[in-house]
């Protein structure tokens, strides 16, 4: 029979991977198993073996079974069945099933290891890009700091004079503590306070002290971390411990207190906030005993219990009458001798919890706190009741309090208790409590402080000069006044340049280019402004006018100071991260206009003005963004719509005309119609005018009727109206192609309008290099590869001729065939080491280039294109010459090889497309283009009119294309 | 940087190392990855050797060593 201590390794043993044993023998589990011979050695050795399960879990040394083999393994169990009742078939099959399950097994695992390697470096690539990006270019990391220094001074000036007005003090009286409190500010921020969280726990010191200086400023720093890291509101903490400081207490006292709290394991915010309520005889009792207030409530928590309730009871102050009586009538009442004199007494020095021990043991009887609990739960009413007027406390607030204290030390007692003891490091401890999202929220704010700091000196000094301005309102108008008539000008003059639709899109925003009727300004009452109100402080509905906000004050008063400043920082980041170049375009505009609106924002002075600058020149910015869009992009545009625009026109009119015609079809005459030449005529009457009006229908009128020698129609009856109906349905069939040739035709045109035959060709280009990209070739690094290896063997003997000697090569195709690959990639790297050499030139990068030289032939580019190509240039030997994991020598990965390939392909069809918007800029600006417009908007005129009588189609000059501007309205 | 699944098979390619006895090995493949990392790795190889060696002087009932070698294989 084994051991608990065998069954236990056994246990672990079975849990290890293959790894996992090497590390328990490497270990030495074994033998300091064996060497564990008493309890004591075989207790500890329990928890050596815990711990080492632990570690081997961390490192993936343990097996991890997943579904699939968990379901092989219920097998096995069918398998010992079936071996049992000698079913040999069972068991052969069995044992084939849980085989399947298995490789299933080993699939699902390589599968999730795959995709977790993948996701994490995915994201870490994704990551990486955009940061290095971000950070590589100069105007991203100035106007991103600018930013950042904007907000970071935003949040200073609000911490500064937030506090003074919270506070109700001046200004220049809290200076001493706004420096103390800046310099840890940005440890509280990433702590996960909040400015408004420093604001008010400053302002609950000030409310205490009567004044803010550099220690007021260390007590908001400590009570706020505390605060932030227990969850304890900041000025709870503050009031505390302002008050155990002014009752005498010195910081120190404070401190330990902290500490003990922190280190007794009990919840540190039920202390504070018992401390915060002590109040009535409590208070009254220590008064000036700070330390003893503090210890007593700390004790009471460690019991579950809050001072309050235990100390307020009627013997803590009830005169020495009162105090014996009840005691007479408790004895009287529980049949026993009760002395609460002691338990009075102690209650008046302050020692409440051992006034409330002695209070329940002498009431109860005992001094075991089950047995306390079990006794009040059996008392009679009215003892009950006397019970409750003695302590304070109802019986089963009691019972209760009774049981968490039962709980609390055999809690506190175990490894919480020694835990908590071990952790003497404060701010280890209060780091700990706080969740990782919390750290890692604090790790940004940490680094945004940091990067803001860089320009805040500039800022504040801009900011102070300017201030100055914003206290007086009539330069401050003057200036705002100033500064919109500077943008005024500024934008007339793009005006004058591109047209009046340009001024009116922006001319909102400034109050209109040329004054103008009566309006609201736009940035009316951004300040609040001169409301108009009643008596009871209502906005007053006769001086609606007066009280508009305008529409750009609503703007900035919606979006805030600091959320304005951002914005510049939002845009440079789209800008340096958009594919779009549209977006690009506008960020970029965004960007410029802001940093200009900064500039500006500087001369109406202070944060207020750095934000309207900012969030002026923002928006004047996407507007110069949109005016500089490259000609291009309009022309594309225009044409698209233009395209799209036919497109919908023609599908409609095609839908219309098959209605129609349908129509004539239906409503042709046969009646009376005697011959051949009858019935046709009577077709072409119906069908006169459309599609159909010219084409030759007799082949089709002899399929459905039967004429006589005579000429005359052979059916009649029912058989005559059955030919009408075959011919009918077929002439609509007729009609429905009709319809689609003309569709295809004219949209042919409207296709053409903008097509050359260069532009059919790079448009099978970039085809051709999708498909080349998604192609058999790069689908198989291995064949890729093999390509590399050709590719070099030939440049070889292309320059070495009959000295070459090519053993490597014919050992690398052998390799290649036995599928060995990871040997192959190092013998093709011995051979390029060589053919480099020998040749004294970089034969590897020609051989990769080659590959790829080829595969653009095969995607249709021409051979001056790929000379000319960025894209094959970029294919170099660093890149795909590299060892394999933890191997140090190194081999051509046919993996980053293939990469490379890819690589070079894309910058090939980025190459393309470039080609391809020169073409089309060159179709677009042609006059001919603007011919083939109107030839084809006439065309469309034309035929519609014909049809349905140009109803849908004389339109189409108005809703379509504006011909003078080119830009559709 | 590592990620963890970088750093778990840089650990278990030194551990494979040192139960190999190749503890200069599996110091400079530690070294390779990050210098400090290969002075750390340094310290626990020599710490694992000492440890083996005190291990091995102790004086182990050889059937119960037998048993528990058995479980542990």
């Amino acid at each position: 029979m084994p051991s608990k201590q065998e069954k236990e390794a056994q246990e672990l043993n079975d849990s290890l991977n293959k790894g996992g044993k090497e590390f328990a023998r490497l270990m030495r589990m074994a033998q300091m198993e064996a060497a564990a011979t008493n309890k004591t050695l075989q207790d500890s050795q329990k928890i050596v073996r815990d711990k080492f399960k632990t570690l081997a879990d961390t490192l993936k040394l343990t097996k991890k079974e997943n579904e699939f083999q968990k379901a092989a393994r219920d097998i096995g169990k069918k398998i010992l069945h079936a071996e049992k009742n000698k079913n040999e078939y069972n068991r052969k099959i069995l044992i084939n099933q849980q085989k399947q399950l298995q490789i299933m097994g080993k699939l699902d695992d390589v599968a999730s290891d795959i995709t977790e390697q993948f996701g994490m470096q995915a994201a870490a690539i994704k990551n990486g890009v955009k940061q290095a990006r971000l950070l590589l270019n100069p105007i991203v990391a100035l106007s991103g700091a600018l930013a950042l220094s904007v907000k970071r001074f935003f949040e200073l000036e609000k911490l500064g004079k937030g506090t003074a007005r919270e506070s109700g003090l001046l200004e220049r009286n809290t200076r001493e503590f706004q420096l103390a409190i800046k310099d840890t500010q940005p440890e509280l921020i990433a702590f996960g306070a909040s400015v408004d969280d420093i604001s008010k726990a400053s302002a609950a010191s000030a409310n205490n002290f009567g004044f803010l200086n550099k220690e007021t400023a260390d007590i908001v720093s400590q009570s706020v971390k505390i605060g932030t890291a227990f969850g304890i509101q900041a000025d709870t903490m503050v009031n505390v411990v302002s008050e155990a400081r002014l009752l005498g207490a010195s910081m120190e006292d404070i401190n330990q207190f902290t500490n003990d709290v922190i280190g007794s394991g009990v919840q540190v915010n039920k202390v504070f906030e018992d401390l915060k309520a002590v109040q009535g005889d409590t208070a009254l009792i220590l008064a000036g005993q700070t330390d003893q207030l503090m210890s007593q409530v700390l004790e009471a928590r460690k019991l579950g219990l809050n001072l309050n309730d235990i100390a307020n009871s009627t013997s803590a102050t009830g005169s020495f009458q009162e105090l014996f009586t009840s005691q007479m009538k408790a004895s009287v009442l529980f049949g026993r001798s009760i002395n609460l004199v002691e338990s009075t007494r102690l209650r008046r020095q302050g020692k409440f919890l051992e006034a409330r021990k002695k209070e329940l043991a002498s009431i109860t009887g005992t001094t075991d706190l089950s047995q306390q609990a079990l006794r009040i739960e059996e008392m009679s009413v009215e003892q009950k009741k006397e019970f409750e007027r003695i302590t304070g406390r109802t019986a089963s607030d009691t019972i209760k309090d009774l049981y968490r204290q039962l709980f609390l030390q055999g809690k506190l007692s175990g490894q919480t208790a020694l835990d908590v003891k071990n952790e003497i490091e404060r701010e280890k401890l209060l780091q700990r409590q706080l969740n990782l999202q919390d750290k890692l929220s604090a790790i940004f704010s940490k680094l945004a402080i940091k990067i803001g700091e860089q320009l805040l000196p500039q800022i504040t000094t801009f900011a102070n000069k300017f201030e100055d301005i914003l206290d007086e309102p009539g330069k401050l108008n003057e200036i705002l006044d100033k500064t919109v008539g500077y943008l005024k000008t500024a934008f007339g003059i793009l005006v004058a340049i591109k047209g009046i639709s340009f001024g009116a899109n922006i001319a909102s925003l400034f109050g209109g280019m040329g004054g103008g009727g009566a309006k609201t300004p736009v940035m009316q009452n951004l300040f609040g402004g001169s409301f108009k109100k009643t008596a009871s402080g209502a906005l007053d509905a006769r001086a609606t006018r007066i009280n508009t906000i305008g529409s750009g004050a609503k703007f900035l008063r919606v979006l805030g100071p600091a959320a304005a400043a951002i914005s510049v920082g939002a845009d440079v980041f789209k800008l340096a991260t958009t594919k779009d170049a549209k977006e690009r375009k506008k960020a970029l505009g965004g960007t410029i206009g802001g940093a200009l609106g900064g500039g500006l924002g500087f001369f109406l002075g202070g944060p207020v003005g750095l934000a309207i600058g900012a969030g002026l020149g923002q928006f004047a910015g996407k507007a110069i963004g949109k005016f500089f869009a490259d000609e291009v992009e309009s022309k594309q545009d225009t044409l698209n719509r233009v395209k799209s625009g036919i497109d919908f026109k023609i599908a409609n009119a095609a839908f219309d005309r098959e209605i129609e015609l349908g129509q004539k079809i239906k409503e042709i005459q046969f009646k009376g119609a005697q011959t051949r030449e009858e019935i046709l005529d009577n077709v072409f009457a119906g069908l006169k005018g459309t599609e159909l009006a010219n084409t030759d229908l007799s082949g089709l009128v002899d399929t459905f009727f039967q004429f006589g020698e005579d000429g005359k129609l052979a059916q009649s009856g029912d058989e005559f109206l059955k030919a009408i109906d075959g011919f009918k349905n077929a002439l609509n069939d007729q009609a429905t192609e009709a319809i689609k040739d003309w569709a295809a035709a004219t949209k042919l045109t409207a296709e053409s309008a903008a097509s050359s035959d260069l532009l059919k060709k790079l448009d099978r280009q970039k085809k051709g290099l999708q498909t080349v990209s998604e192609g058999a070739l790069l689908g198989n690094e291995n064949a890729v590869l093999a390509q590399f290896g050709t590719e070099l063997n030939k440049i070889l003997q292309d320059r070495l001729g009959n000295t070459y000697d090519n053993t490597d090569f014919v050992q690398f195709e052998k390799l290649m065939r036995d599928s060995k690959f990871v040997e192959a990639e190092k013998k093709i790297k011995i051979l390029e080491d060589k053919a480099s050499k020998e040749l004294e030139f970089d034969a590897g990068s020609l051989a990769a280039q080659n590959v790829t030289k080829k595969l653009a032939l095969q995607a249709g580019l021409t051979p001056e294109q790929i000379r000319s190509s960025e894209g094959i240039a970029s294919i170099e030997k660093k890149d795909f010459r590299n060892s394999r994991g933890l191997s140090f020598e190194a081999g051509i990965r046919s993996d980053q090889l293939t990469s490379s390939v890819r690589n070079a392909l894309e910058i090939l069809t980025q190459q393309v497309d470039r080609e391809r918007v020169a073409e089309e800029t060159r179709i677009l600006s042609s006059d001919e283009f603007s011919n083939k417009m109107d030839e084809l908007i006439n065309a469309v005129q034309t035929s519609g009119r014909l049809t349905i009588g140009g109803k849908e189609f004389s339109q189409i000059n108005k809703g379509l294309v504006d011909k003078n501007s080119g830009v559709s309205s | 940087m590592l990620t963890p699944l970088q750093e778990n098979k840089l650990v278990q390619a030194v551990l494979k190392a040192v139960s190999k006895g190749q503890g200069k090995r599996a110091i400079a493949i530690a070294a390779k990855k990050d210098k400090k990392l290969g002075m750390k790795v340094k310290d626990i190889v020599s710490s694992i050797f000492q440890f083996q060696r005190d291990v091995d002087k102790l004086d182990i009932d050889p059937k119960r060593l037998k048993k528990f070698q058995d479980i542990y294989s």
